[in-house]
């Protein structure tokens, strides 16, 4: 069942953005980069201890603000044009569980994130290449600086949803999701928009522990999400 | 005997402490058009979302096939299709995709679409985008989208809404075809008897959340009593004449009005004006239209 679910929302994302914005992410990220290595290098040299770390410590600054702000996106996309055509209230008289038409909506959602973070493995490692850094491609620490964060965006995905189904003028959602990217990661480390941040593989003199976050983070999304369901399946649709 | 395919027990739906619908025993027999009538927020839609499990009854029971709704509400929704209010559709898909979405949630044949979109007559548009379509081909879209699954029970919520009046007849002679070329059972709701009338079977009528009539349509005609005209010259003194011989009548511009009458009262009547040399030239019983017994029906008792 959830199978053909998928296979439809396959079908529903054709001439929406949210394929122009799977390809334009890693290209953007990869393309800020290079602006940054172009025109920083030379300091780059002198503030980080060696190429490796300056490459993870850069891309970690442009992660957490690229992944959750994709994540509000996608999550935003994806839920929009069920509320723009009211299809809604068709799904719902489907004889399809509701809990399984959440799923059909977080699964995309999250299939999305991980393939915009396949994506932006290569991208980086272009980036190494291209900014002449030293020793071979560090392929195993670039994978881990892209996929930590995404699984750990997985509580901010999980919000974003839930809003984005709850609340029909995305505006709302939006306005939550690049709130929580500017502000909350500042207040404090606790809240879902730091994760991103804690679960690096490396970093100089902060708290970052991906054995502890990483497992915290995607515990967490696992609960927000079945709350998020639950809430929705009980809703009334009007 | 034939099969009932939706029964409601005592159903009851409040919003904060407005009823909405009251005890309502909707009952629908199989192969049967159901016209479920009713002014503009009498709670029809609210009535067709409980049947669909789109909200939670306060009180009552559903039954669908007989089985009960909140039990077993995916086997019951595979054999329901529904279009609810405004039609719900992807604007950026075409017409054939936005049946190719609900075709893979449904897991029907792929040949299906296209028979659907041959019944509503769409196949000329099917590669068109959705938000091109006029309304009345999104609404037809939505018929064929509800019909996808092949189901046994159609439940439409003001169909022809927003049609213009070709529209609304085509609209109209689908309906009727369907239970005699599918075997399916249909509801429409509509605030229109004229609309209902020339399709439905069977009438329910709502007013205020109450269920104030159910019935076939020539068991709601004979609910009217017919009256009696007599055309007579000189209509106020003869209505005089007859009020006082404790007859109960009135004048109208048309003539005078008695309620029904036996053949000897109206022998009676007649004799008295003719002796009394009033001239009568017609007498005649004239029947309510089903427009004016729905708003009597409606408005009775309303407050202003």
């Amino acid at each position: 069942m959830i199978l053909r679910l998928l296979g439809a929302e396959r079908l529903k994302m054709k001439r929406t953005w949210i394929i122009a914005l799977l390809i334009l992410g890693p290209i953007g990220i990869m393309g800020c980069m290079m602006i940054n290595f172009g025109l920083r290098g030379d300091y780059f040299v002198r503030k980080y201890p060696d190429d490796l770390t300056s490459l993870v410590m850069e891309s970690r600054m442009l992660l957490y603000l690229a992944i959750p702000l994709a994540g509000t996106l996608f999550a935003s996309l994806l839920a929009g044009m069920e509320h723009q055509g009211s299809t809604w209230k068709y799904l719902f008289t489907l004889p399809v569980s509701r809990f399984q038409i959440y799923l059909g909506k977080a699964i995309p959602l999250f299939l999305l994130m991980t393939i915009c973070a396949g994506l932006t493995v290569p991208a980086l490692g272009f980036l190494w290449v291209w900014a002449d850094l030293s020793g071979t491609i560090p392929w195993e620490m670039i994978i881990k600086s892209v996929l930590y964060p995404t699984l750990a965006s997985l509580p901010v995905l999980a919000l974003q949803l839930y809003f984005s189904i709850q609340w029909d003028n995305q505006a709302w959602p939006l306005t939550i999701g690049i709130a929580g990217i500017l502000i909350a990661g500042g207040i404090s480390k606790w809240l879902p928009w730091a994760y991103i941040r804690n679960v690096m593989p490396l970093d100089i003199g902060g708290d970052n522990d991906p054995h502890f976050w990483l497992p915290f983070a995607i515990c967490q999304g696992v609960i927000l999400l079945l709350i998020g369901a639950t809430i929705i399946m009980r809703r009334e649709v009007r | 005997m034939t099969k009932t395919v939706v029964q409601t027990t005592q159903l009851t739906r409040r919003y904060g402490k407005t009823t909405v619908v009251q005890n309502v025993n909707l009952n629908i027999k199989q192969g049967e058009i159901y016209g479920f009538l009713g002014p503009n927020g009498a709670g029809k839609t609210t009535t067709i979302r409980m049947l669909l499990g789109l909200i939670r009854p306060s009180e009552g029971e559903i039954q669908l096939f007989g089985k009960d709704l909140h039990k077993e509400r995916k086997s019951i929704l595979k054999r329901v299709g529904s279009l609810v209010e405004s039609p719900s559709y992807y604007g950026h898909l075409t017409g054939k995709e936005n049946l190719e979405v609900a075709r893979r949630i449904l897991g029907v044949p792929s040949k299906r679409v296209d028979e659907v979109l041959e019944m509503v007559r769409l196949t000329q548009a099917a590669h068109k985008k959705v938000k091109q379509y006029s309304l009345g081909m999104k609404q037809r879209l939505g018929i064929a989208t509800a019909l996808l699954g092949k189901p046994e029970l159609l439940i439409l919520d003001e169909p022809t809404n927003g049609l213009d009046p070709s529209g609304i007849q085509e609209m109209r002679e689908f309906i009727k075809e369907l239970p005699r070329e599918h075997g399916m059972s249909v509801l429409v709701s509509s605030h229109l008897l004229s609309e209902i009338e020339q399709m439905a079977t069977q009438v329910g009528i709502i007013r205020n959340g109450k269920m104030i009539f159910q019935g076939s349509i020539t068991s709601l005609q004979e609910q009217s009593r017919p009256r009696m005209r007599f055309g007579v010259g000189d209509a106020n003194v003869a209505a005089q004449l007859l009020a006082s011989e404790g007859l109960s009548v009135s004048v109208e511009e048309d003539g005078i009005w008695t309620e029904s009458l036996s053949q000897q009262e109206t022998a009676h009547i007649v004799e008295h004006l003719v002796t009394h040399r009033f001239s009568v030239y017609r007498v005649e019983e004239v029947k309510q239209s089903l427009e004016e017994i729905f708003l009597g029906l409606t408005e009775e008792g309303e407050t202003p």
